[in-house]
């Protein structure tokens, strides 16, 4: 089977959502999955679809520095997302991954590890939703399930900027004490700690997305032209993402 | 409107906002990073969890709806929220 592939590059999240968004649409109309490799600018922090924005966020600190707030269509936590992380989203119909919730998001995040395997990164799965190295995270994974689609997407850290994620991620006590950790900072990690030389984005994106390829058995990968989709991804943009009616629902 | 938070154990963070009529919830609001399927279950919970009382069949009752309406939750269970209920009943 073949499948989709696109890399948006670095983007805006309320344009990266829509763009999810969309994508999803289209899978569900055609049936063929798609794969989209992208990255975030500006800086942004992202809350999970059951999150309170203001629980979660200095908003007031995020806007004085740049930083763009948006909520996800997929549950989870808050991710600080910056320039030096690796996202992608995978859309498939639902048929083509395990109809358990638990095994699908091990199914898609193989990719990831077999791909960490090849630069000899030791990377393991731990569930619900992350990927572990050394036993600090290295990357967050979320999914939901709508027409008939699963849309998992997830972000692997290259580098981190622990200082800037922080102090606008508000993270209680009861987290930190809970996984043993005594610092936020030692909960996360990026790729590139762990490397003799750093991986740029375009280096990970390649063998990613030939992990992928493999992973799910498709044939090929045909590029999907994202200009075709430009109008409804700025309108969905502006008229969700960018709207406090969607980002304060909670 | 305070939200507190609770961590079940092997569960997500949980931020919850309840009031109480006797034992029976008046007041209920869910935020936290679990996962929800479908996720627009969580109105449909919140609105249930108002005709449940944590002195009698709270976390059957739960169970049940959550089965009822095909509602898949990740990171915290019906206990998890009878447990914290509970606390917050007590004082």
């Amino acid at each position: 089977m073949k499948a989709k592939f696109l890399n948006t590059g670095f983007n805006s999240a309320s344009f990266n959502f829509a763009c999810d968004e969309v994508l999803l649409d289209y899978v569900s109309k055609t049936g063929i999955p798609v794969l989209r490799f992208y990255g975030f600018n500006p800086s942004s922090c992202t809350i999970g679809y059951f999150q309170g924005m203001e629980l979660e966020i200095d908003t007031q600190k995020a806007n004085q520095t740049g930083v763009e707030c948006v909520r996800r269509i997929t549950g989870g936590g808050a991710v600080m997302h910056d320039q030096n992380q690796f996202t992608y989203t995978l859309i498939l119909p639902q048929k083509l991954l395990s109809q358990n919730i638990l095994e699908s998001y091990e199914q898609v995040c193989y990719s990831i590890i077999s791909g960490l395997k090849t630069l000899d990164l030791q990377a393991e799965f731990a569930p619900l939703n992350d990927i572990i190295l050394n036993n600090q995270k290295i990357s967050g994974n979320a999914q939901t399930r709508k027409k008939g689609c699963v849309l998992q997407h997830g972000t692997l850290l290259l580098d981190v900027d622990v200082d800037l994620m922080f102090s606008l991620l508000k993270v209680p006590d009861e987290k930190i004490k809970y996984k043993l950790i005594q610092s936020v900072k030692k909960r996360v990690t990026g790729i590139n700690q762990h490397l003799k030389n750093p991986i740029s984005f375009d280096e990970i994106s390649r063998i990613l997305k030939e992990e992928f390829l493999k992973n799910f058995n498709f044939s090929e990968f045909e590029d999907l032209d994202i200009s075709e989709f430009n109008s409804t991804i700025e309108k969905l943009q502006s008229e969700k993402y960018s709207c406090d009616e969607w980002n304060l629902k909670y | 409107m305070e939200f507190k938070n609770y961590k079940p154990e092997n569960g997500k963070l949980l931020k919850i906002f309840v009031e109480f009529t006797g034992s029976k919830i008046a007041q209920f609001k869910l935020r936290g990073d679990f996962f929800m399927h479908p996720e627009s279950s969580l109105e449909t919970l919140e609105e249930f969890m108002l005709t449940l009382d944590v002195s009698k069949n709270f976390t059957q009752s739960l169970e049940r709806f959550l089965v009822d309406n095909q509602i898949q939750v990740f990171g915290f269970i019906p206990k998890d929220l009878y447990d914290f209920l509970t606390m917050q009943y007590e004082g």
